[in-house]
């Protein structure tokens, strides 16, 4: 019997100590390069980029933040994205339970309405609101057939577009982790409440959503970063009152070529979203993209 | 305080006091709000559709008269077209890219749990949980300096790496169910890891490779603020060509354009996930 057939060296359980920790790491190596200089160098460059012009300086800070457009935009960019991070949060609990707590067709049918949307592109999904909040659209014809209204209502370019339209793209990745969390959850502990004398809102407040609450935070945390970034939706279906961070990066840098002020927009961005990252890290101390939750 | 026994049908619900009659209505009106959110999800995406075949060009819901000529128009329309192949032909480099990084990468992830297993794992993930304007700006900025911003190759680049996190966890799930035991029964007959893995575990994962590369295909297609900084402006992808349409001369062209874009995501997501089950019933055949 040759020794190379009967003892190959790359098995695992043999020379593991010695080979098996490179050969694993080593696959994921030309990946891990590849987004390192794709994705982490890049981000790095920004930051240094705000830093200088053409030596070390925070002038690009001290623009922005003292500059009067600047930090409405800011305030009126993180309101927005937290009104429509609660929204999506309490409509997030509802569907994600109902899915939860049903089988068959209907399970599936409800998992297909979140994961259609969230592969369809968010471009067609903001033109979609623009035609039903739009002056000849859907809602206004209903309202004027039903005799409430005269005259078209306008529904678009103000906040409640932007939030509706936000609400719309985000709801299913709050969704997905949400139900994969409920999904989990041993239902025996609820019936081992409810055989304790706990009334079903007790089972529910004190067992249930204690276990599903970091399903509930890794959503809300993804939800509100997004949130945070929205370009399509506030451009589209809102006003200049709606113009939101990531417009104002967008045209600082690719129409005014004003790198230094849209680098240092976007550092700021970088770390708001870099501490709220952390901040669910600590309360929900869950993973934030677990396999399977973007796709199923 | 007496303990109220389990009683009623299977015991599950200790019955009869009003805070239960309160959660069952609560349950009830749970039910109706999640009826209430799914056509809220689904029909605002479906109204594209009476739209696209308006016989005018205002978007009046429901259309008053009926045509085909937003489609032709599609069809006809160069800006159109050549939006859609250079979409397409950067959506099938970019997935190609991701998959060749991809495969390996999942491969040792499925593995258990090594040192730098979780800071790889955070790393691939990581472009997922960043607002894209950062990521686009970004890498307008460094491609910028070696010649990549503008041209095809910077695009696919910027669109494998998006890709690249969706690749890796549609792997990550077909992999969970490959029994690793199967591999090792190859070598001890004497197989290569190579061959090993050409021939025993790429077979079985076949699948779910397929239906990482089409959801791979999908991020990339649909991709637009990273596309918006990458491309020089008289090539452009089909989402930038449909942002100008949405921008600046609205009609119903663009909603023929979301028709059609709409089929192809249900036609992919259909294909990959009939690709998830057979991968899933051929590994579960297959253990050892």
């Amino acid at each position: 019997m040759s020794q190379a057939a009967s003892s190959p060296q790359w098995l695992p359980g043999r020379g593991r100590r010695r080979f098996a920790f490179d050969r694993r790491l080593g696959l994921t190596l030309p990946a891990a390069l590849f987004v390192m200089a794709s994705f982490v160098v890049p981000i790095l460059g920004i930051v240094l980029r705000s830093l200088f012009d053409p030596g070390l300086t925070l002038v690009h800070y001290r623009e922005v933040l003292g500059s009067s457009t600047f930090l409405p935009v800011f305030l009126n960019t993180f309101r927005i994205a937290l009104i429509v991070t609660v929204i999506t949060a309490v409509l997030g609990y509802v569907l994600a339970y109902a899915m939860a707590r049903s089988r068959g067709w209907m399970a599936t049918l409800m998992l297909g309405a979140v994961v259609l949307p969230l592969w369809t592109s968010d471009l067609v999904r903001t033109f979609a609101w623009t035609i039903v909040l739009g002056r000849r659209g859907p809602l206004n014809n209903a309202l004027i057939d039903l005799g409430l209204i005269d005259r078209p209502l306008s529904l678009l370019f103000n906040d409640i577009a932007v939030v509706i339209g936000s609400v719309h793209i985000l709801l299913p990745l709050m969704v997905l982790p949400l139900y994969s969390a409920m999904r989990a959850v041993d239902h025996r502990l609820v019936l081992a409440a409810l055989s304790l004398g706990a009334s079903p809102w007790a089972a529910f407040r004190d067992v249930f959503f204690p276990i599903t609450l970091p399903g509930l935070v890794a959503g809300g945390v993804l939800t509100y970063v997004l949130a945070v970034g929205m370009f399509v939706t506030p451009a589209a279906l809102g006003g200049p009152e709606q113009t939101m961070v990531a417009m104002l990066i967008e045209s600082q840098g690719r129409r005014q070529l004003d790198w230094g002020t849209a680098t240092a927009l976007s550092t700021l961005l970088l770390i708001a979203v870099i501490v709220s990252l952390l901040v669910a890290r600590g309360v929900g101390r869950g993973t934030l993209v677990g396999p399977g939750e973007l796709t199923r | 305080m007496t303990v109220s026994q389990p009683q009623g049908s299977a015991g599950r619900r200790p019955g009869g006091r009003l805070p239960d009659v309160a959660y069952r209505l609560g349950a009830v009106l749970a039910r109706l709000g999640a009826a209430l959110i799914v056509v809220a999800m689904v029909a605002p995406i479906l109204v594209v559709f009476p739209i696209s075949l308006s016989g005018t060009r205002y978007m009046t819901f429901p259309p008053t008269s009926w045509s085909w000529q937003w489609y032709t128009a599609f069809f006809t329309v160069p800006e159109w077209t050549w939006a859609a192949l250079y979409s397409f032909q950067i959506g099938i480099l970019s997935t190609l890219l991701a998959l060749a990084l991809g495969i390996p990468a999942a491969i040792g992830l499925s593995q258990a749990g090594f040192r730098g297993k979780g800071a790889v794992a955070a790393l691939f993930v990581a472009p997922l949980v960043l607002p894209l304007i950062i990521v686009a700006i970004a890498l307008y900025f460094a491609f910028a300096r070696i010649g990549l911003t503008g041209t095809t190759p910077g695009l696919v680049i910027a669109h494998a790496m998006l890709s690249l996190p969706f690749v890796i966890v549609v792997l990550l799930a077909a992999l969970a169910q490959f029994d690793p035991r199967l591999e090792k029964a190859a070598a001890s007959l004497g197989a290569s890891r190579f061959t090993a893995f050409r021939t025993v575990t790429l077979p079985l994962i076949r699948p779910g490779i397929v239906s990482a590369a089409l959801l791979g295909f999908l991020a990339s297609f649909n991709e637009f603020i990273v596309a918006l900084f990458m491309v020089r402006s008289d090539r452009v992808t089909l989402p930038i060509q449909f942002w100008k349409g949405l921008r600046f001369e609205t009609n119903p062209t663009i909603a023929a354009v979301a028709s059609m874009l709409i089929v192809l995501t249900v036609l992919s997501l259909g294909l990959a996930e009939l690709m998830r089950m057979r991968g899933a019933r051929r590994l579960r055949r297959n253990r050892a």
